[in-house]
């Protein structure tokens, strides 16, 4: 199952960079996303599945898509690309897989915390509970992150420098 | 870390962790009191009231940083999320000067480029405390937090001037490459989680006292957030989105990012490295030796090609950013030292020949070339003698600020062995005393040019002081010294 | 029963038993849905409705798929055929995957559902928010500029008033402590004498009431069916649908309107519970009620215009159910200290 949906999103992941309908890409996205989602219910993180789904497939690609729409059906044009790109960039992923592989080799994995309750891991309670103990300040910061964020956007996206 | 939750969290606690935070808090409090101030008020009045707001909370966040660097006891807080240690508050009182320093060099500024005021201070604020969270991190999670802020408020704030093609294009270019940036640091963290099995810094480095050498994850992690911390203090060869965005962001916004994204960069690099991965010394050493070297020599190169004023001093910053690693690579208190005294005293130099040249922007737009510079000895005696002393300072010449630090970094390098690098330092520092001097020669020729550069009482104080302080604590760098070995006493052995 | 259910592959085998029949059963209640409506909707509008198929017209659903089945599967010309194709599949699939989740009733000792997990309504919402999905890309494909901009105020409005419609349910939640379905309709009460199950609209009645609003607008329902108003769009991402592809749409639409009088039923007003009636039947009675109130909503309201849709969206129901969350909150430490 983890392999099932490991594959999924790669080749979401391939299919959002090689699309050339902007669409079939953003689409692919959602593909990647909702794998994710799979992967992280069964690491038995119900909850967050559930926001994953919600929030990433729901809402943002929602509006990549809606962007998308509206920007019209146009292709990507395939100019502006150098002459050996294609064989280039093979070849840097062939190194790259194998520089990587090389440095994999000795890798130690660590065993899992066996101190974790499953039972009680992932539900909404524990997360809300750790959300306000043990993890508050990150919590807070997240939310000043978005105030700034939505500052910026009210800024930058109204027509007239007075519409405010 | 497993999902831990700590229900024994209460009031007490929660008030002895903010105690911690103070700076941070005191900022996040007038930070939300200057959205209201704007929300409430009319058009006309919002900007001078969130200036006022903005200014009383840098002020108030200063001193508490500084009444805790005095009074305190600093330690960890919220679970090892934060601490309040010294390192975090000498960061702390140079982010909230530098706060003070932007919001009174961008009023006159935004008045006279006919921008909004008020979200301008709002961000300053937003980025500040972005960079103070950076500083005050013990873990990754957090770590991360506050280069996310700190990177939302500046790609907005580069694209201020949003009617402008060069402004777009600086956020544009600032949001992907920053965006990577952030791609990369998230991947590393999350190998250096996996091989460590914490994000807290502190921790990280317990736990992998003995099982650390040859874990190639930790490697790979090393790798992938070495190279996202050197886009973040734009060092080669990965600096070559500076210029570009240097130069279109509005001036004000290149003066505070050029001095405030560097030294929050080196806090994140210094309390990473240093701070969770010590036993892993020897690699990043030698990467972070071989970034220092081609900043140095492309930073310096670059520069003297350049006829904008902006893109020499981003190229600068390029190679100021090579000088400081070399003391990050020294490490050991003296190092570190070395580094903080640096940025402190960077702030100074940088902002304000940065501001000096914001002073020369008419109702057309910014004027950052050598040409615009012509005859400022008599047309504004007090920013041309400013201007002489940044970039006497940043050339490195005795008695400035720039001079002892580069001192302090190059001892630092010798002492630790990296005599090559400093030599390399040393040669490079030569040939960068050819640009700054070249920026001085249009100051000082006699021009016909006699119209006199305005500047308001705000911009003048913040300029002023920026050149009192690169040479007065040029002439008396103990204290500060002093205060940058207490700062990085933390983080050493 | 119990022996079966631990039993690995007798696990698999009640499920799937479990998922036919429960498809038989939404695909059926669907159908005379459909029914339901056009003649309550014919009785409001002072006309007969469908009566000449089958005794009251009720095998006009039949004729009406039959007539659609056997008609010519036709895909406009230069359009994304693949996400032309797919996008009614999607809104199908994702109507009805949300059933998996929802608990029918317990009789018996015997339970009425497929799974009962402890985010049971997160996952109806996330299964919802796909439905999105099908509308953007049908309108898209069609490459209709009336379908595209149906498509479009569909995602619009959707993420608008899935917020309200989230953040109305949250007091629920506060209340009872938990996500998962069965535990909000087996919520009891220990009120001095009184001991025992609560409809939970007694306690959050503004919840229900902003639930109620925001679950009409997530379905496309009129008053608030812009994305298919055919006074200014035709028919809106429908226009181009037609035959299976259309019924595909048109099943998903009555499904969700079904999933959400379930929903209703079983977050507010106590799910299979009601005196001695027998629980499932008790639940469907429920049920009907409430596609009734549908119905009898979509025969009264006039359309709104779609500024005035976003602005009871963003500025009505979002702040008020904000509000609703805090005073809930507040209520809560006050009672429970």
């Amino acid at each position: 199952m983890f392999f099932v949906a490991a594959a999924m999103a790669i080749l979401g992941g391939i299919g959002v960079i090689s699309f050339h309908q902007p669409i079939r890409s953003v689409l692919s996205l959602v593909v990647v996303m909702l794998a994710l989602s799979v992967e992280f219910l069964l690491l038995s993180a119900q909850f967050i599945f559930a926001v994953q789904i919600i929030v990433y497939a729901g809402a943002v690609m929602v509006l990549f898509l809606f962007v998308i729409a509206l920007l019209g059906p146009a292709r990507e044009l395939g100019r502006g690309r150098l002459r050996f790109q294609a064989w280039l960039s093979g070849l840097f992923v062939v190194v790259l897989l194998g520089l990587m592989w090389a440095m994999l080799q000795g890798v130690q994995y660590r065993q899992p915390d066996s101190k974790a309750d499953m039972s009680v891991f992932g539900t909404v309670q524990a997360i809300g509970a750790g959300l306000f103990t043990t993890y508050l300040y990150p919590f807070e910061l997240t939310s000043i992150l978005l105030l700034v964020a939505a500052i910026g956007a009210i800024y930058l996206s109204r027509k007239r420098i007075d519409d405010l | 870390m497993p999902l831990t939750t700590d229900l024994s969290y209460n009031w007490s606690q929660a008030l002895a962790d903010l105690n911690q935070i103070a700076a941070i808090a005191t900022l996040t409090g007038f930070f939300l009191l200057a959205v209201v101030v704007d929300l409430v008020l009319p058009r006309s009045r919002r900007g001078g009231a969130v200036a006022i707001v903005a200014v009383v909370g840098f002020s108030y966040s200063l001193a508490s940083a500084t009444y805790r660097w005095r009074y305190a006891q600093g330690g960890p807080a919220y679970h090892g999320f934060a601490t309040g240690d010294n390192f975090a508050l000498f960061f702390e009182v140079l982010f909230a000067s530098l706060g003070i320093l932007t919001v009174a060099l961008s009023h006159s500024y935004l008045k006279r480029r006919g921008l909004l005021e008020s979200e301008f201070h709002l961000l300053v604020m937003a980025a500040v405390i972005g960079m103070m969270v950076l500083a005050s991190a013990t873990s990754l999670v957090t770590v991360f937090l506050g280069l996310e802020t700190l990177s939302i408020a500046l790609y907005i704030m580069c694209g201020y001037a949003r009617t402008e093609s060069r402004s777009q294009e600086a956020a544009a270019k600032y949001l992907l490459v920053g965006g990577f940036a952030s791609a990369f640091v998230l991947y590393g963290m999350a190998l250096v989680y996996g091989g460590s099995g914490t994000t807290v810094i502190p921790e990280i480095a317990k736990n992998l006292a003995s099982s650390a050498t040859g874990n190639p994850l930790l490697l790979l992690g090393i790798l992938l957030m070495g190279v996202g911390f050197a886009f973040k203090v734009s060092a080669a060869p990965f600096h070559m989105w500076t210029p570009d965005v240097y130069q279109g962001a509005p001036l004000p916004v290149t003066a505070f990012m050029s001095v405030g994204t560097k030294a929050a960069a080196f806090a994140m690099i210094i309390r990473v490295f240093a701070g969770g991965l010590p036993h892993l010394a020897p690699e990043w050493q030698t990467l972070l030796a071989f970034v220092a070297a081609t900043s140095m020599i492309a930073g310096n190169l670059m520069a003297i090609v350049q006829t904008s004023l902006k893109r020499l001093l981003a190229y600068s910053g390029v190679a100021q950013a090579g000088y400081m690693l070399i003391g990050v690579i020294a490490g050991g208190q003296n190092g570190l030292a070395a580094v903080l005294y640096y940025l402190f005293v960077y702030m100074f130099m940088n902002f304000g020949a940065f501001a000096v040249i914001t002073m020369l922007t008419d109702a057309d737009g910014e004027r950052d070339s050598f040409g615009d510079l012509e005859g400022l000895g008599r047309r504004n005696w007090l920013l041309a003698g400013a201007m002489t002393v940044f970039m006497l300072s940043l050339a490195g010449f005795p008695p400035s600020v720039g001079f002892f630090g580069k001192l302090f970094l190059f001892t630092a390098g010798v002492g630790a062995g990296y005599t090559w690098l400093v030599v390399l330092a040393v040669l490079m520092s030569v040939v960068s005393v050819f640009y700054y001097i070249r920026v001085l020669i249009p100051i000082w020729t006699p021009s016909p040019r006699l119209e006199r550069v305005p500047a308001s009482l705000s911009t003048q104080l913040a300029i002023g002081l920026s050149g009192v302080a690169s040479l007065g604590l040029g002439l008396y760098p103990t204290t500060l010294f002093i205060a940058g070995q207490l700062g990085a006493g933390p983080l050493s052995p | 029963m119990n022996d079966l259910y631990n039993n690995a592959i007798g696990h698999w085998v009640i499920v799937i038993v479990a998922m036919s029949v429960l498809l038989f059963v939404v695909l059926t209640a669907t159908a005379y849905t459909v029914w339901f409506e056009r003649v309550a909707l014919g009785r409001i509008q002072r006309r007969p409705g469908p009566n000449r198929v089958g005794p009251f017209g009720l095998m006009q659903l039949a004729a009406d798929g039959i007539k659609l089945a056997f008609k010519e599967s036709f895909v406009p010309e230069k359009t994304d055929k693949l996400l032309y194709v797919i996008a009614p599949t999607i809104a199908v699939a994702a109507a009805f995957m949300a059933w998996a989740v929802i608990p029918i009733g317990l009789w018996y000792n015997v339970q009425y559902w497929i799974a009962d997990v402890n985010v049971g309504i997160l996952i109806i919402f996330a299964v919802s928010a796909l439905n999105v999905y099908a509308i953007v890309i049908g309108g898209y494909a069609s490459n209709n500029k009336y379908s595209l901009l149906g498509g479009l105020r569909s995602a619009a409005q959707l993420i608008s008033y899935e917020m309200s419609l989230g953040l109305s349910l949250v007091p629920t939640f506060m209340i009872v402590g938990s996500l998962r379905l069965r535990d909000i309709v087996e919520y009891t009460v220990h009120w001095g004498p009184y001991n025992g199950p609560l409809p939970l609209v007694i306690l959050t009645p503004l919840g229900f009431i902003i639930y109620l609003i925001s679950a009409v607008a997530e379905t496309n329902r009129a008053p608030f069916d812009l994305p298919e108003a055919e006074q200014e769009l035709i028919g809106g991402f429908l226009t181009e649908y037609s035959g299976l592809k259309f019924v595909m749409y048109y099943l998903a639409e009555y499904v969700n309107m079904i999933t959400v009088s379930a929903l209703a039923a079983l977050l507010f007003f106590g799910g299979w519970y009601l005196w001695v009636v027998p629980p499932v039947f008790a639940f469907l009675l429920k049920v009907v009620l409430f596609l009734f109130l549908y119905i009898w909503i979509r025969g009264t309201f006039p359309r709104l215009r779609y500024d005035m849709l976003m602005r009871l969206g963003w500025k009505v129901l979002l702040p008020l159910s904000i509000a609703n969350v805090i005073v809930t909150g507040i209520v809560l430490v006050a009672v429970q200290g």
